[in-house]
């Protein structure tokens, strides 16, 4: 009797455990007695098909869900195919195991375009999914919450790119994680190789026009580093401009129309409003542009044999300048003795299939007066 | 005296230090310069275990391999299998000079510090100092920081050679050929046996896929023949480097040429690119040269009379590199086809734009000889009939007739007088003078273009349409590229449509 009643309890705590966990409560009354009448007995039996019954549902439950479910394995995404429609209310109470995986790209994919899709599953008891990307293995680029991903649902996307700072050429590890209602996580990881072209880079150049041939140091930071600079940049350039721009690196003695750098620029934002303009019109935009920015003949002519042969690929250009306040954050740039007036030229472009409409720009009219210092430049699209 | 022995301990450090920093050269400033995806080492190494690695049956002295980095892995499984067969002590590296930095034509770096994850490639110092004393190269150290044809290599040769000493030299677009030869043969003097060449060029740029695939004939089949006469007229980035690694692979008698790939950075694409940049990969063996029969024509539609700008035919048209101006050297016409650097004009053999009328002209490119004549549909047939099969007795081993018809519509007796014509020995037959493009068609085994539509019109015609036909011709025959124009106003342009 007394192994009965050990083996009663142990299965009404079992038919317990089974109800609390699929949400339901039942009131089964006090069983401190261990000696058992044949009513008691014929209800244990009861119960115990009951759970037999129970089990056995639970069972074929979990295969099924095991079916659809792989455990990510962080280091080499398993592709499931994704619930092709999520469900957007979450369970109250969840039964299966929590996961994260990633459908698409395959781990160590190489990529020559952008933007990179990447897309993942979840499991239904996930309330939000988040990104980290880093470049290089190393560099952070991006820690994002997945906007789009509402708690339930159990497929996600997101989209890497160069121009949303979330892609860098080479190496870009993605680091998905999934926050689970009970309040876990599990990530998963992928690294996946950017192929760029290759050294074809912008042009920022700054010449520096003072009144009477003077000693000048200028130096410019861009936020995320110099990349190549002509002279070399090193701490600074100490050099001696004349009033039309000769500029002496006073390092190795050479004399240069201007200082030229190149870099990356960290958040870099692209103005909606700008100009929209053809593609045959692009060299006169500039030449109207740029006159009235405050660029001179020699500059804008600089500017265009650079900047003009590149808009060749599409019907039409969106182009917008970047404010002076904002090119100053991207790239501080230190100069001494302080010019008089400080024009700073940035633009950014992108390729239209068709003339769209956007807000125009309104830009402020360039003043040189007294020593100036000019510079211009543009985002550059491998 | 203890604080005096300590001094002069303290003192001779120091003028051990001072000498060790002579010795070492400190009073130069190396130049550090970073390979593209610096730093990565996950992409270094993902690019460096790319294979199967190229399978080479012989080992090379010299070989071209582009230095544009969508083809990283490519490059990657060249240089490894490279390794397979060779080690060698120098390496030779020529580029162009991509920025024309200095005013040099021939530049060398003797302080330059390229910095790859495997470590700092080491420079053969001693044989850039002679080549700099001896008055081939000038040391332009400042050259070298942006030139990625240079530094988008030194992480392969720092993963495959690793103890090769490197001889970096750049090459202005105006290095003319003479100055190539004497490169060459300094170089054939003063490199040690043990030695590889590379000349670091891209092919043909900024043109879609198939003008670009039309270019890269001419240019392998160049350098194949080692045709120095035209290697001037390629459509690539510096010729100046080809004409110095086959002077100097000619010299040395590594003079068989094999091609083990050719990319596009279109096959990296999605979708159609307007601007491409293709690229051979080319090795030079020990043996003779393997000549191959080639030539390739660009061949044009109707030229309004008017509008012509004088503009007839061209063996071998060359970019001016001075002429910046967005006005064609040749004919204000060409302004939209040109494209950069007038690369579309450039990579062909002849550009038929107009012939001598009743004429015929014989040339010579790569051992094939090509017959070039015009006729008029009111000339008489048997007197065209004659010189043409004359020609095929004077030795062409190809007939290109420009036929101007009579009409601006094709008639069925247009096609059975030009029919006879091609059986007289014709074999690529390009009509002038009807308004519209036809189809291209084969007679036997000669081509027929009827009418290519039309190329220049008066500027008074809003619009129209024609053809560009690229023709090569090789041992094997006769293969076609059609090229799709539009022209406004007078203007051709070579039509692509965007996605």
């Amino acid at each position: 009797m007394k192994k009965n009643s050990i083996l009663s309890l142990f299965v009404l705590g079992l038919l317990t455990t089974v109800l609390v966990f699929n949400g339901c409560s039942i009131d089964f009354g006090s069983t401190s007695d261990d000696t058992k009448t044949t009513a008691e007995q014929e209800k244990i039996d009861q119960l115990s098909k009951q759970v037999a019954d129970l089990q056995a549902s639970l069972e074929e439950q979990k295969k099924a869900s095991e079916a659809k479910i792989v455990i990510p394995d962080t280091t080499a995404p398993v592709v499931v195919a994704p619930d092709p429609q999520p469900t957007t209310t979450p369970p109250s109470v969840y039964s299966g195991n929590s996961f994260i995986t990633m459908t698409s790209p395959e781990n160590q994919a190489s990529f020559h375009e952008e933007p990179i899709n990447f897309q993942g599953a979840v499991s239904a008891n996930t309330v939000k999914v988040g990104v980290k990307a880093s470049n290089s293995g190393s560099t952070q680029v991006d820690d994002y919450i997945l906007q789009n991903y509402k708690a339930g649902n159990t497929t996600f996307k997101y989209g890497a790119k160069v121009e949303w700072n979330n892609l860098k050429e080479g190496s870009n590890t993605y680091v998905f994680t999934a926050y689970f209602q009970d309040g876990s996580t599990k990530s998963v990881s992928l690294t996946i190789y950017y192929y760029v072209g290759g050294a074809e880079m912008g042009k920022p150049v700054i010449y520096l026009y003072p009144e009477k041939t003077t000693e000048v140091f200028v130096n410019v930071k861009p936020t995320n580093g110099i990349t190549v600079s002509d002279p070399a940049l090193n701490d600074g350039w100490n050099v001696v401009a004349t009033p039309n721009s000769e500029i002496t690196n006073l390092a190795d003695g050479k004399t240069y129309p201007y200082l030229f750098w190149e870099g990356f620029a960290d958040n870099f934002k692209t103005p909606e409003e700008g100009f929209v303009v053809a593609k045959e019109d692009v060299s006169t935009f500039f030449d109207a542009k740029l006159s009235y920015l405050g660029l001179n003949e020699k500059e804008i002519a600089d500017f265009k044999e650079y900047w003009v042969p590149k808009f060749d690929a599409k019907p039409y250009y969106f182009i917008t300048f970047i404010d002076h306040k904002s090119i100053d954050a991207y790239a501080p740039l230190t100069v001494s003795p302080a010019p008089d007036s400080v024009i700073r030229v940035f633009f950014d472009y992108r390729g239209l299939d068709s003339k769209v409409s956007v807000t125009e720009q309104v830009l402020n009219k360039g003043t040189r007066n007294g020593f100036s210092l000019i510079e211009w430049g543009g985002r550059l699209y491998r | 005296m203890a604080m005096m022995k300590a001094f002069r301990l303290m003192l001779g450090s120091c003028l051990f230090v001072c000498v060790l920093l002579l010795i070492s050269g400190c009073g130069n400033s190396s130049v550090q310069i970073k390979s593209m995806y610096d730093g990565d080492t996950l992409m270094w190494e993902h690019i460096f275990a790319s294979s199967p690695e190229v399978n080479f049956k012989n080992a090379p002295l010299g070989v071209i391999m582009p230095h544009h980095m969508i083809v990283a892995p490519e490059i990657a499984k060249f240089y490894k299998g490279l390794s397979k067969v060779i080690d060698p002590d120098v390496i030779v590296i020529i580029s162009p000079n991509h920025y024309q930095n200095g005013d040099e034509n021939i530049q060398t770096c003797q302080n330059c510090l390229y910095k790859t994850i495997d470590g700092e490639l080491l420079l053969d110092k001693d044989l850039i100092d002679k080549m700099i004393k001896d008055g081939l190269a000038v040391a332009k150290d400042e050259t070298f920081i942006k030139e990625h044809g240079i530094s988008n290599h030194a992480p392969f040769i720092k993963r495959f050679f690793p103890n090769a000493k490197v001889v970096p030299i750049v090459l202005k677009w105006e290095t003319s050929q003479e100055e190539t030869v004497v490169l060459s043969k300094w170089l054939q003097n003063n490199l040690p046996k043990n030695s590889l060449v590379i000349a670091s060029v891209d092919f043909s740029h900024y043109l879609p896929l198939e003008e670009a695939n039309f270019h890269d004939i001419s240019s392998y089949t160049t350098i194949k023949n080692f045709d120095y006469d035209n290697i001037y007229d390629l459509e690539i980035d510096s010729p100046p480097s080809i004409s110095t690694i086959t002077h100097l692979m000619e010299d040395f008698g590594y003079m068989y040429v094999q091609r083990f790939n050719h990319t596009n950075n279109q096959d990296y694409r999605s979708t159609p690119q307007v601007s491409t940049t293709s690229h051979q990969f080319i090795a030079f063996t020990n043996g003779q040269k393997q000549i191959e029969k080639s030539a390739t024509i660009l061949s044009f539609g109707n030229i309004a009379t008017e509008s012509s700008g004088g503009l007839g035919f061209y063996d071998n048209y060359r970019w001016n590199i001075n002429s910046k101006n967005q006005k064609s050297e040749v004919s204000p016409y060409l302004r939209d086809i040109r494209g950069d650097e007038d690369r579309f004009l450039v990579g062909a053999d002849y550009l038929v734009f107009d012939l001598p009328q009743n004429n015929c002209t014989m040339k010579d490119q790569n051992n094939l000889k090509i017959s070039f004549c015009k006729f008029d549909q009111k000339d008489k047939i048997n007197e065209q009939i004659k010189t043409i099969k004359k020609q095929k007795l004077d030795g062409a081993n190809y007939v290109y007739l420009l036929y101007k018809f009579d009409d601006s519509k094709l008639s069925n007796a247009d096609k059975n007088a030009v029919k006879k014509i091609i059986n007289s020995g014709v074999d690529i037959f390009i009509g002038r003078g009807i308004k519209d493009s036809l189809p291209i068609e084969k007679i036997g085994t000669s081509i027929v273009a009827y009418s290519l539509g039309d190329f220049i019109t008066l500027p008074t015609v809003q619009y129209s349409e024609g053809n560009i036909l690229g023709i090569a011709l090789s041992k094997n025959g006769i293969k076609t590229f059609l090229f799709p124009i539009t022209i406004e106003k007078g203007y051709p342009k070579i039509f692509f449509e965007t996605k």
